[in-house]
């Protein structure tokens, strides 16, 4: 398979009153074409920055993009101007936010907010545009598009209103699709639908899919590839079978330890990982991890340990005693 | 057993709305035991939070009844529903709203003593001790701010404040769901602890149903202000007999990719009815895979289908 994403080293950070916070430190990963690849970790940890800063969503300032490369067809993209990326965003790289409440403009109707990324690429007349939209309507599955096409988004319930999100997202046929926490606001019945349509999609237009999320069953549902990011930077990657059942770094192991399951009994205590996570203005200088982690070593609070194939963590190194 | 700690009979709750009434909780009864913890799940806007709210009286029943320890408290006036407050408290969702920006930890957690002239100042500051030792907060951190401290720390001290007046019953209204991936198995097991050591009874609000399967001892299943399915938490995760529930228990992602890719997946067509226009048979007939022409006739009502497990659906 051929890349359609590389990223190399992005590091980003805030300014916030007169703070630096490195929200991500150092994040490489690739993308292929039509792969879908999950971004976990708990709030905080920078896997929306990241995503975000892709496509240089965040403003700047407060946001500082300090080193990187975001190579998209061959261009990097954190190199184009604010008139280049504009052919990028929505049109390539399509976005899906968290919450469907606040991420439709209330004050327009559906379907001119699917109309918009069309005819701001000027990728069809006017009404052709129309048809695509209902078209698009009835691909996420909205029943009875024409109606719903001349709606405002407080006459869709929250499960439509994500429909209605993602047909705006598809609109100009990105080749990407990020979904930042697309099910994270709705209730479990229509995440299972909408976790249903993003499959479907993605094999139906051969679209590359990036999905952000705290939930792991979320990303084994729909991912090809995981990324377990923590305090800023990425733990561990590889392929979602091999991470979620084999979890190499000990952060992910205790994480994946720590989930209530089903099959597990009442009463029965929990795995909880004591601490909480690092403050990211003054994060520390080794492993992110190594504070809360019961296998660290001396090295891991002072260097930062390399990749070891898939996993960020010095007890893969092999000087390392087993 | 002996009797009920708590126990709801028949509440109605109904909200008047411009030009239409809205009716939240629809004729249901149950009953808590000392010690148990029933879970309640549902979809959002099912009547979860309001029917908590009703039992603690933060809202008043339209109809129906409302019976704490032996004592009917459906209609007691403010002073006498004072003293049976101390015995009832809250633990909240979001630990960013539910503490005053403007207090100090020790003012939020002393503030229930205050309310209801509980000791001195000198044994105010014991108990304060006290109640930061049991929900694992270092005792110094009582003259600091809500905002010096994490999401997970938060929420210790919205427990450490519900603590505060030795309650026996605490509604936690989805206490979990908006922390952190690695803290929520931290505070899960500080509820579970606290429930064994201080004899707490718990109403449980989650939408996670694996969260309620550890902490709960019985589940009830809402839809549309209704309970649908009730019964202890071995007989639902395991013969659910509602259809709902089926789905629900379904639609829970697995985390195991293998077993998430064989599984068979039910999809539920379609979203809950307006709770202001609710369907004339059962509420879940238009989503319902199995339904039969009697569902869009006729109400089900709950009825026992194995110990203590009741469920309201034509299908049993």
């Amino acid at each position: 398979m051929s890349k359609i994403l590389n990223v190399q080293n992005l590091s980003v950070s805030f300014t916030i009153q007169g703070r630096k916070l490195h929200a991500v430190r150092g994040v490489s990963f690739d993308l292929d074409v039509g792969e879908a690849v999950g971004i976990v970790g708990e709030s905080g940890c920078g896997k929306s920055v990241a995503i975000q800063s892709l496509t240089r969503l965040i403003p700047s300032p407060p946001s500082y993009i300090e080193s990187g490369s975001v190579f998209f067809d061959g261009v990097d993209l954190l190199k184009l101007s604010m008139n280049e990326l504009r052919s990028v965003r929505g049109r390539e790289i399509g976005m899906v936010f968290q919450d469907p409440m606040t991420s439709l403009n209330p004050t327009m109707k559906i379907g001119s907010q699917i109309l918009e990324g069309i005819l701001h690429h000027r990728l069809a007349s006017k009404k052709e545009a129309e048809a695509r939209a209902i078209e698009l309507l009835h691909l996420v599955g909205i029943p009875d598009p024409p109606l719903r096409f001349s709606q405002f988004p407080h006459q869709l319930s929250g499960g439509m209103r994500q429909r209605a999100l993602i047909a705006t997202a598809l609109a100009a046929r990105p080749r990407i699709l990020i979904a930042d926490e697309p099910t994270t606001a709705l209730d479990p019945t229509i995440q299972t639908q909408i976790l249903e349509l993003l499959k479907q999609l993605r094999r139906r237009l051969n679209m590359s899919l990036i999905l952000i999320s705290h939930d792991i069953g979320v990303v084994a549902s729909l991912c090809d590839r995981v990324i377990v990011m923590y305090a800023g930077k990425i733990v561990e990657q590889g392929p979602v079978a091999g991470v979620l059942n084999t979890p190499k770094h000990p952060y992910t192991r205790m994480l994946l330890h720590s989930l209530p399951r089903l099959d597990s009994g009442h009463g029965q205590k929990l795995f909880a990982i004591e601490g909480s996570p690092p403050s990211l203005y003054a994060p520390p200088q080794g492993c992110p991890f190594a504070e809360r982690c019961p296998e660290a070593m001396n090295i891991c609070e002072r260097t930062p340990p390399p990749a070891f194939s898939s996993v960020c963590c010095w007890r893969y190194d092999s000087r390392c005693q087993k | 057993m002996n009797q009920p700690l708590i126990q709801a009979d028949r509440i109605v709750k109904t909200f008047a709305l411009k030009n239409c009434r809205l009716t939240a909780i629809r004729n249901v009864s149950f009953s808590i035991y000392p010690g148990q913890t029933l879970g309640l799940v549902g979809e959002s806007g099912c009547g979860k939070s309001t029917l908590a709210r009703t039992l603690l009286r933060l809202y008043d029943p339209t109809s129906g009844s409302i019976i704490f320890r032996g004592q009917d408290i459906t209609h007691l006036g403010p002073q006498k529903m004072k003293a049976v407050r101390r015995q009832m408290q809250m633990i909240f969702q979001d630990p960013f709203a539910s503490l005053n920006p403007r207090m100090t930890v020790q003012d939020i957690i002393a503030e229930p003593l205050q309310v209801h002239r509980i000791g001195n100042k000198e044994e105010q500051n014991k108990r304060l001790a006290h109640l930061l030792d049991l929900v694992n907060l270092p005792s110094t951190c009582g003259g600091r701010f809500p905002h010096e401290f994490s999401g997970g720390q938060r929420q210790r001290i919205g427990i450490a404040r519900a603590l505060a007046l030795n309650p026996e019953f605490i509604v936690c209204d989805e206490p979990i769901s908006a922390l952190d991936v690695s803290i929520q198995a931290q505070i899960a097991n500080l509820l579970l602890a606290l429930q064994k050591n201080l004899n707490l009874t718990y109403l449980f609000i989650a939408h996670d149903l694996a969260m309620v399967k550890v902490l709960a001892t019985h589940v009830a299943v809402m839809y549309l202000g209704e309970f649908i399915e009730i019964g202890p938490v071995q007989e639902i995760f395991s013969h659910p007999c509602h259809p709902y529930t089926q789905i629900l228990l379904a639609s829970i992602p697995l985390h195991d990719p293998i077993q998430e890719s064989r599984r068979t997946q039910i999809f539920l067509q379609g979203e809950p009815p307006s709770p202001t226009h609710p369907p004339k048979g059962c509420s879940f007939c238009h989503r319902c895979p199995r339904a039969m022409p009697v569902c869009f006739q006729e109400k089900p009502i709950l009825i026992t289908v194995g110990k203590e497990h009741q469920a309201a659906c034509h299908l049993n």
